[in-house]
C-alpha cells in the first residue's frame, strides 16, 4: 500500500481529529511540545500529501526564523535577564515605597506599582514574578499582610509584563496575525493600566473591609534626604521605560530598534550602579539565547503544523465549524475565547498564539471585528494562562523562590480572585472595545 | 500540562545547571559552544543602537545593520533549540510524566528521545532539498543564495546551511540521549 497520500482518504473531518488526538497523546508522554508539533506537522505532510508538500514546510520556517520584527524577542528577553542579574528592581521598590506610604495594604500597592514599570521595562513574565517573589513578597509577608492576598499580587503583578507594552505576546501576534506591531502596543496600553488597577481596587476593597489582611506598617518618619535618596531609584528604569516607549510611539525607532535601546539603557543603568561586570552579561546572553531557543522552537514546530493543516484545507475546516456554531458575532467571539482559556490551562501562550490565531484572526476579520483590538484581547486572555491551575507558569516561577512553606496549593487558591479580575478584564474589553482606543 | 516552570526564564533564572549528563560528550560541547550564540545576541543588540545612533546622530545609516542582526538572531534561534535540547530544557508537558514510577520514566525517556530524533533526522532530510536550492543552481554549479536587497548578502544561504547542520546535530543529540537513558548511566 502507498502510504504517501493515503491519509487523504480521511476526509478532513477524520484527518483534523486524528490529528488532534496524535498531538494530544503525544504531548501527554512529556515529548517536548516543539517536536512534537514538528512530527507530527511531517507525518501529515508526507501521509497527506507526499515528499513534495516538505519543502513548503521548510520555506515557512525559514521566514519564520528571519523575520526583522522577530529579532525584538531576544532583545526584550536580554533586557529582562540583565534586569534580573542587577539591584533595579529592588531599588525600585524600595523607591516606591513612596507610593504606597500610609495606605492600608500599601505595599501590595507598591508591587503592583512596580510591576507595571517592570512591565513597561521588558516584555516577558518569568524574571518579573520572580523578581517580585524575591523583593516584594517577604516584606508583604513580614509585616504581617495575609498569604493569599500577597502571593496573589506578585504572581498577577508579575505577569503584567505581556499586557503592558512592549510585549512578547503581542509581538507575536503581530507576526501571526499580520498587523502593526506599533498600533497593537498603543491599544493595549489602556488595557494594561486597566487591569492594574482592577487589582489595586481589589487591594484596596479588601485591605479597607477587613483590616487585618494588610496591617499598617508601624510608622517611621522617612527624611527629606532619604525621601531623596529613594528617589534616586525610581530615575533609572524611568528612562528606560521613556527610551523604549518613547522611541516606539515617538516613532524614532522601530520595535526591534526599540528594544535595543531598551537593552541600551538597562545596561547603561547597571554600569551607573556600579552592579556592571562581564561575567553578568554572559550569563544574562547565554540566558536569553535559552529563552529563544525555547520560544523559537515551539514556533518552528507550530508554523510547520498550522502550514500542513492549512494546505490540508482544515483551518477553512475549523473556522466553518467555529462560525457554525450561531450567528451571532458575540457569542463566536465567546467560543474562540473559551478555546483559548481551555488552550491556556494546559499549552503556553506561543504554542497557542501560533497554533490558534492563524485560524481565529481571518475568522475575526470576517465577523467585522478589528484584528488589533483581537490582539489587546488575546493578550488579555493570555494572562488568565500565566496563572490558571494546573500549569500556570506564574505559580511555577514563585514557587521556585517562594519560602518552602507556601505549597503550589496555596498558591493557585491565592490566585482565583486575580482571575476573575482576569477574566473581568476580558469582558470589559469586549464590552467597550474603545478601550483599547480603536 | 507544559512544564511552565522551565519556560522562559528557568527555575532560577540565575542558575545554570549545563547540559544533562546523558547528553554526553556531544552534549557538552554543544552546551560550551552556546557562548559564541549568547555573545552574537549581545552583538546584534550593539550593532542595532549603533545604528539607530548613526542614523539620528551622523543622518547615516549603514546598508548592512538590519540583515545583519536578522542572521546573527537568526543563528541564535536555530542553535538556541539545540542548546535547549542539550541541557533538558524545552518546555514539555509532564502531567504524566511526574506520576510515572522510576522504571516507567526511564522507558519514556528512551521513547521520547527516539521520536524527537526522528522528528530531527526527517526535518534534516527536509531541510536538505532547501539547501540544495540554497547552493547549487539548477545545473549543479554553486551558486549560494542571496538575499536581494541593495546590498545583496549571502545570509539566506547560510542560514538554511545553518538550519540542515543544527537538524543534523540535534538528531545526533538525541540518539545519544536515547543511548545513555537505555545504558541507565547517570
Amino acid at each position: 500500500m502507498e502510504l504517501f497520500g493515503s491519509f487523504k482518504a480521511l476526509g478532513i473531518e477524520y484527518g483534523t481529529l486524528v490529528m488532534f488526538v496524535m498531538l494530544f497523546v503525544l504531548l501527554l508522554t512529556g515529548m517536548p511540545l516543539a517536536f512534537v508539533t514538528l512530527m507530527v506537522a511531517l507525518i501529515f505532510a508526507l501521509g497527506w500529501f507526499g515528499p513534495m508538500a516538505v519543502p513548503l514546510i521548510t520555506s515557512n520556517i525559514f521566514s519564520f526564523v528571519s523575520s526583522f520584527v522577530f529579532v525584538s524577542v531576544p532583545m526584550f528577553v536580554l533586557m529582562a535577564a540583565i534586569l534580573d542579574r542587577s539591584g533595579i528592581a529592588r531599588d525600585l521598590f524600595d523607591a516606591m515605597r513612596l507610593v504606597g506610604g500610609r495606605l492600608r495594604g500599601g505595599v501590595a500597592i507598591q508591587t503592583i506599582a512596580v510591576a507595571v514599570i517592570l512591565a513597561a521595562m521588558s516584555g516577558i513574565i518569568g524574571g518579573e514574578v520572580v523578581l517580585l517573589g524575591l523583593v516584594a513578597l517577604p516584606q508583604m509577608l513580614r509585616l504581617g499582610y495575609d498569604k493569599h492576598l500577597a502571593i496573589g499580587v506578585v504572581c498577577a503583578g508579575g505577569a503584567l509584563g505581556t499586557m503592558v507594552p512592549p510585549s512578547i505576546v503581542l509581538i507575536i501576534y503581530g507576526l501571526t496575525a499580520n498587523v502593526s506591531i506599533g498600533d497593537l502596543f498603543t491599544a493595549s496600553f489602556l488595557p494594561g493600566l486597566m487591569l492594574a488597577a482592577f487589582y489595586v481596587a481589589y487591594v484596596l476593597v479588601r485591605a479597607y473591609l477587613n483590616p487585618s489582611l494588610a496591617p499598617i506598617p508601624e510608622p517611621n518618619e522617612t527624611t527629606t534626604a532619604e525621601k531623596l535618596r529613594l528617589l534616586k531609584g525610581l530615575f533609572l528604569p524611568l528612562c528606560v521605560v521613556a527610551g523604549v516607549l518613547g522611541s516606539i510611539y515617538g516613532g524614532i525607532a522601530s520595535v526591534t530598534e526599540a528594544s535595543a535601546v531598551g537593552v541600551a539603557g538597562v545596561i547603561l543603568s547597571t554600569i551607573v550602579r556600579r552592579d556592571f561586570s562581564f561575567g553578568m552579561l554572559k550569563g544574562a546572553g547565554l540566558q536569553s539565547l535559552r529563552t529563544v531557543g525555547m520560544i523559537v522552537w515551539i514556533g518552528i514546530g507550530a508554523s510547520a503544523l498550522v502550514g500542513v493543516f492549512n494546505l490540508m484545507g482544515g483551518i477553512n475546516f475549523v473556522s466553518s465549524l467555529i462560525t457554525g456554531i450561531s450567528d451571532n458575532p458575540t457569542i463566536v467571539l465567546l467560543f474562540m475565547m473559551l478555546i483559548l482559556f481551555v488552550l491556556g490551562m494546559f499549552l503556553d501562550w506561543v504554542g497557542i498564539a501560533l497554533l490558534t490565531m492563524p485560524i481565529f484572526v481571518p475568522v475575526i476579520i470576517q465577523l467585522g471585528y478589528d484584528p488589533v483590538w483581537f490582539g489587546v484581547l488575546f493578550a488579555m486572555n493570555m494572562q488568565v494562562s500565566f496563572l490558571s491551575p494546573p500549569f500556570g507558569p506564574a505559580a511555577f516561577y514563585l514557587k521556585s523562590v517562594a519560602p518552602p512553606d507556601i505549597s503550589l496549593g496555596t498558591i493557585f487558591r491565592s490566585l482565583l480572585p486575580f482571575i476573575c479580575l482576569q477574566i473581568l478584564g476580558v469582558m470589559m474589553l469586549i464590552a467597550f472595545p474603545g478601550i483599547t482606543g480603536r | 500540562m507544559s512544564d511552565k516552570n522551565t519556560a522562559e526564564a528557568g527555575v532560577d533564572p540565575r542558575a545554570d545547571k549545563g547540559a544533562i549528563e546523558e547528553a554526553g560528550r556531544l552534549g557538552r560541547a554543544i552546551n560550551a559552544g552556546g557562548l559564541i550564540f549568547a555573545i552574537g545576541i549581545l552583538c546584534a543588540a550593539a550593532i542595532l543602537i549603533n545604528e539607530v545612533f548613526l542614523r539620528y546622530v551622523f543622518n547615516a545609516p549603514t546598508i548592512w545593520a538590519h540583515e545583519t542582526t536578522i542572521f546573527i538572531c537568526g543563528l541564535a534561534f536555530i542553535y538556541g533549540g539545540l542548546y535547549c535540547a542539550a541541557r533538558d530544557q524545552h518546555i514539555r508537558v509532564v502531567l504524566i510524566y511526574d506520576f510515572v514510577p522510576p522504571r516507567v520514566r526511564r522507558a519514556l525517556d528512551i521513547v521520547i528521545s527516539l521520536a524527537n530524533a526522528a522528528a530531527a533526522g526527517m526535518f534534516a532530510w527536509a531541510a536538505w532539498s532547501m539547501v540544495q536550492r540554497a547552493l547549487f543552481r539548477p545545473d549543479g554549479t554553486v551558486w549560494i543564495e542571496r538575499s536581494g536587497s541593495a546590498w545583496d548578502p549571502v545570509y539566506p544561504g547560510f542560514l538554511k546551511v545553518a538550519l540542515f547542520v543544527v537538524m543534523i546535530a540535534l538528531c545526533l543529540q538525541f540518539l545519544i540521549l536515547a543511548l545513555n537513558y537505555a545504558r541507565g548511566r547517570k
